[in-house]
């Protein structure tokens, strides 16, 4: 007997889940809330959380509140409805036996399906939502920073980067390298092109994270 | 019969007017203007990454009064730029003695010639950025010992694959701190607010009620928020640049790669650490290389503070100074190793 908790905010989808569910013997559910604090007590041989959200951001408070259920039932697994979940990224990191995740409308048929892949232990999913979960989307700003560079940076750009790390102005690292204004503004340039920066604390920032800046 | 909400409102106008007499308007880059404060008649201290240029940097106050500046000095470590006048013009902002969790904190801008602008909230957390570090104590780690025991027993009893908690849990927080990181990776003493950042407000003061200044906003250090520098730090960073032109740093002479330190290691090092840092070069004759540190050593800790990313020793070296003799704590051949190595200052 699969043991099931449902919370969702709209009393509808609610119902819904609870009737679409019902229809199994192999399925029980044991409470549903429209929050995740609306929950009354967890059993501890709980085994999934099936949670609906709308596209509004949890708040870390939720998410905390998520990962608490685990200290009640250690076993927890989650399935999260979504419709944009890389916006819930942290939630999957909690220590969930399982988890999956499906689209707000998913069928009855998917979320059967989920249910027992959850239950054996395997993370479910839609696949374009796994992919941009567990890899990141192409609009991740995450996946830029830790991306090695394209291209290598040139020497004579490498000490254009130390110097603006140490907080030297363009007249500055002209003076120190021997080389014209113009010179330092076309390296500087051609820097935050490579480092994926617009300005010079972000070109600083991005060299010290990979390594390209002496410390 | 006093309205209090009415009392409320003028005492938070009167604070902002009062901040806003040393909020000056700095046009430093090609589009978006943002804020600065007066730090001393004559000075301006600014976010260093509104500022792209480093001559004949228009500067405007709330009177209408408008100069021209020069930069003095710049820390893009820290995101503070110092600004010196052409005309020795306005007076300090007012400093507050202490800042609270809980008060109320208004985020000052001045990013156009329209007049002051700001937005309200209260003091949301204050960050050391320093993390300590979590040692097991070892009867703790026998008990988790068996705890693991009992729950392997559990799990061939259940049968169940345990891939959730196993490779993809492990994946996603992996991926999850490093998220938190870039979210988050302000690794300087600084104060959190809820005052919503309006753009251009980078430069402009945080202030409490008094209208006295709690921090320096910035959104230079953190990717799509932002945050206030601590008046203590920043206006040490002000008098470094103003009497030397820079921050001097304490300076090791390596170069690095965050990398993850795998389970078995982090049992020998008997905390909870997911990251170090590789070193992939060692400057001849630098600190690092006179300490003993070796390419391909993993830094782990320096100062009794963990270091788990190249931006984590940034800011334990600006804290560290010239000169002191600090233990690095380190991974050698999967071996824990702790070197005594003496900060020196960049050649």
């Amino acid at each position: 007997m699969i043991k099931i908790i449902i919370v969702a905010p709209n009393p509808t989808l609610r119902a819904g889940l609870r009737a679409l569910l019902s229809g199994r013997d192999t399925f029980i559910v044991v409470d549903d809330a429209p929050t995740l604090d609306g929950l009354t007590t967890l059993a501890p041989d709980t085994d999934l959380l099936i949670w609906a959200l709308d596209s509004e951001t949890l708040s870390t408070n939720a998410r905390d509140l998520a990962g608490a259920l685990l200290n009640e039932a250690a076993d927890l697994s989650l399935l999260l409805l979504h419709n944009d979940p890389t916006q819930e990224r942290e939630l999957f990191a909690i220590e969930w036996q399982a988890w999956g995740v499906l689209p707000l409308d998913a069928a009855v048929e998917e979320l059967t399906a989920a249910i027992y892949a959850l239950g054996e232990g395997l993370t479910v999913g839609v696949p374009e939502m796994l992919e941009a979960i567990i890899n990141g989307n192409e609009d991740d700003e995450d996946e830029t920073e830790e991306s090695k560079l394209v291209e290598p940076l040139t020497e004579r750009e490498t000490e254009v980067l130390e110097l603006l790390a140490e907080g030297f102005a363009n007249k500055q690292i002209a003076a120190t390298l021997f080389i014209s204004t113009h010179t330092v503004k076309f390296h500087i340039s051609s820097l935050y092109g490579k480092l994926g920066a617009s300005n010079r604390t972000e070109a600083v920032r991005r060299g010290i994270q990979l390594g390209l800046i002496s410390i | 019969m006093s309205n209090p909400l009415l009392d409320l409102s003028k005492t938070m106008a009167d604070a902002v007017q009062t901040a806003g007499n040393s909020t000056v308007m700095v046009n430093g880059r090609r589009r978006l203007p943002a804020s600065g404060v007066v730090y001393m008649p004559g000075y301006v201290l600014t976010a260093d990454h509104v500022v792209e240029q480093d001559e004949d940097i228009p500067v405007i106050f709330g009177d209408g009064t408008e100069t021209s500046a020069t930069t003095v000095g710049r820390d893009p470590g820290s995101d503070l730029a110092l600004l010196k006048l052409d005309d020795e013009l306005g007076s300090p902002i007012s400093l507050a003695e202490n800042t609270n969790v809980g008060e109320i904190a208004l985020a000052v801008g001045r990013p156009s010639t329209d007049g002051l602008q700001a937005s309200f909230g209260i003091v949301t957390a204050i960050g050391t950025g320093i993390h300590m570090h979590r040692h097991r104590a070892h009867h703790e780690h026998q008990h988790e010992e068996d705890e693991h025991e009992r729950e392997q027993e559990g799990r061939k009893r259940r049968g169940k694959h345990q891939h959730g908690r196993g490779r993809w849990g492990k994946h996603m927080r992996m991926r999850m701190r490093k998220h938190r990181e870039h979210v988050q990776p302000v690794t300087l003493p600084h104060i959190r607010s809820d005052a919503t950042p309006y753009p251009g407000f980078s430069g402009g003061p945080l202030i409490n009620a008094a209208g006295e200044m709690l921090g320096l906003n910035t959104s230079g250090l953190t990717r799509g928020a932002s945050i206030a520098l601590t008046t203590d730090f920043a206006w040490r960073v002000a008098d470094s640049l103003r009497e030397h032109g820079t921050v001097k740093r304490g300076y090791l002479g390596i170069r690095s790669q965050t990398v993850e330190i795998a389970e078995p290691q982090q049992e020998t090092l008997e905390r909870e650490q997911e990251t170090g840092l590789l070193l992939l070069w060692v400057e001849a004759n630098s600190p690092a290389a006179q300490g003993g540190l070796l390419v391909g050593d993993i830094l782990v800790g320096v100062a009794g503070l963990q270091v788990t990313s190249a931006q984590e020793l940034h800011a334990a070296l600006s804290t560290t100074a010239v000169g002191t003799a600090t233990t690095v704590e380190l991974l050698r051949g999967g071996q824990p190793l702790t070197i005594e190595v003496t900060i020196g200052e960049r050649a």
